[in-house]
């Protein structure tokens, strides 16, 4: 897909061709976000990000869900996954923490951070350019030390 | 169809509350109100160019009244700064503002009369008609009006195509501004009984030392439009105000302001802060969301920003601009809807737009 060539790599348009519908809501504070299947509509299913939250951690949130929609679409139902701050869930921890992996994965593509930081700074991703990179991909410091291990 | 018609509007200068409060409004808000847009250069900006662009992403492409924002001040030599001096009257003014509205297919033009002879504030309306969008005389208070100039370039036979806006500035509810402002209201109805016209005035408090402990502030545009409308409900007479603001001249001073939660209802500001009891942005949230008004609140990120501050959640409100930001976004929303019985009902979901450079 093009779209994952592209920096910032934009989950939006990513979720469009997956017929993802993704709304902003004013969620309950300790929510990030949710996906469920439309009533009544087995293909149809739309992600909801908190209005409250800041960029950065909306499309992580986005990423996020499409990755339940990858990953575990067949335990979506019209109740939804609804998805903590912490990112918890009423699937477990190991199905949380695939999400959360495709996610960043999404969001921060190796080659394309790997070909950022040489370009930029001669050398791989590293803990230095952290904050660069965070600014760069359009996600938290949080997401890139998550992505690379730092 | 012209865009002057019933509905709200609201005054709104460049400034960061009001760009992000109406950057976070639910697109369909944004649709329903006329903001009267106050130009001046955005923050520090070298360029006049990301004025622009600040609207662009705040307010979207939405019609708005743009006006030049002549409370500003700046001694800088940078070309926004040069570029917006330029503007505000001397040679060639009266053609450069010609040219911006031209430029900006969604600005409806005020007629700028301060700084201009009548040949150019003819040259501007002449302009102004062919690009068909309306446009709008508005007459500030402040200080030396210029009311009568505007009446004079009024045209009565073309009601629909143009708005007044009288802008009263800061100003507390009186009976004496009442009555003031009847007379001009009779004034414009007597040239024309179909006249378009707006009443804006402000009275966010200047000063908090007396506001303590959730005190209650009634809104006095409000009171001032509510009178008024007894007398002039069945003309064209439309709701405005400062979306919680003040005019520019009153920014800043004095120390750094107390931790300070605002929270807008229909008719009044509930301020919560408390000096005595040092309240921080917690604890003036936590009061906030035990109030019985809370309970009726719009599902908007003002309110959203206040429940994450009263939870103590990441990303919670933690300055001052953060707090106003939230109380302007909440203000606009109520203002916007203020005929609605229960707001809480009202659909604030969006499309999502992916914050990232197009």
């Amino acid at each position: 897909m093009s779209h994952l060539d592209a920096m910032p790599v934009p989950v939006g348009r990513i979720a469009t061709a997956l017929h993802l519908r993704v709304l902003t809501a004013a969620l309950d504070p300790d929510i990030s976000g949710l996906i469920r299947r439309l009533p009544g509509n087995v293909e149809q299913h739309e992600i909801k990000v908190n209005v409250a939250d800041v960029a950065a951690r909306q499309r992580f949130t986005v990423a996020h869900e499409i990755g339940h929609f990858a990953l575990h679409r067949h335990l979506i139902g019209s109740d939804g996954i609804t998805d903590t701050i912490l990112f918890r869930s009423k699937l477990s921890n190991k199905q949380e923490a695939e999400a959360n992996r495709l996610a960043a994965s999404i969001l921060l593509p190796w080659a394309a951070v790997h070909q950022y930081c040489f370009e930029r700074f001669g050398v791989a991703p590293s803990e230095e350019n952290m904050a660069a990179i965070a600014k760069a991909f359009v996600v938290s410091e949080l997401t890139v030390g998550f992505r690379f291990g730092f | 169809m012209s865009e002057f018609r019933r509905r709200y509007y609201p005054t709104l200068c460049i400034r960061r509350a009001e760009m992000k409060a109406m950057e976070k409004l639910p697109p369909s808000e944004k649709a329903k109100m006329l903001p009267i847009v106050l130009l001046a250069p955005w923050l520090n900006s070298i360029e006049f160019k990301n004025t622009f662009d600040i609207i662009a992403k705040s307010v979207g492409d939405i019609p708005i009244i743009v006006d030049l924002d002549r409370g500003y001040r700046s001694e800088s030599d940078l070309p926004s700064r040069q570029y917006f001096r330029s503007l505000l009257g001397g040679e060639g003014a009266s053609e450069r503002w010609i040219d911006l509205i031209q430029a900006h297919d969604n600005y409806i033009p005020t007629v700028q009369l301060r700084g201009n002879e009548d040949d150019a504030v003819l040259q501007q309306i002449a302009a102004f008609r062919r690009f068909g969008r309306g446009w709008v005389f508005r007459v500030e208070f402040d200080g030396p009006s210029e009311l009568d100039r505007a009446l004079r370039f009024f045209d009565p036979e073309e009601p629909e195509q143009q708005l007044i806006v009288l802008d009263f500035g800061w100003h507390d509810y009186t009976l004496e501004q009442q009555a003031a402002c009847s007379r001009i209201i009779d004034r414009i109805t007597t040239i024309s009984d179909q006249a378009r016209f707006v009443v804006v005035s402000s009275n966010f408090p200047n000063d908090f030392t007396e506001l303590d402990n959730m005190a209650p502030v009634p809104i006095g545009s409000r009171r001032l439009y509510q009178s008024l409308f007894s007398t002039y409900g069945n003309y064209q007479m439309y709701y405005g105000d400062w979306g919680s603001t003040k005019p520019r001249k009153y920014d800043g001073g004095g120390s750094k302001p107390l931790p300070r939660i605002d929270f807008p209802t229909k008719d009044r500001w509930i301020i919560s802060r408390s000096k005595e009891e040092e309240w921080d942005f917690f604890d003036a949230a936590k009061r906030v969301t035990r109030l019985e008004e809370w309970r009726d609140r719009p599902a908007i990120w003002g309110t959203s920003m206040i429940e994450k501050t009263a939870l103590n959640l990441p990303g919670a409100i933690s300055t001052g601009p953060q707090a106003i930001a939230s109380r302007v976004n909440i203000h606009l929303f109520l203002q916007n809807n203020y005929a609605v019985d229960r707001v809480a009902d009202i659909p604030t979901e969006a499309d999502w737009v992916d914050p990232i450079p197009a």
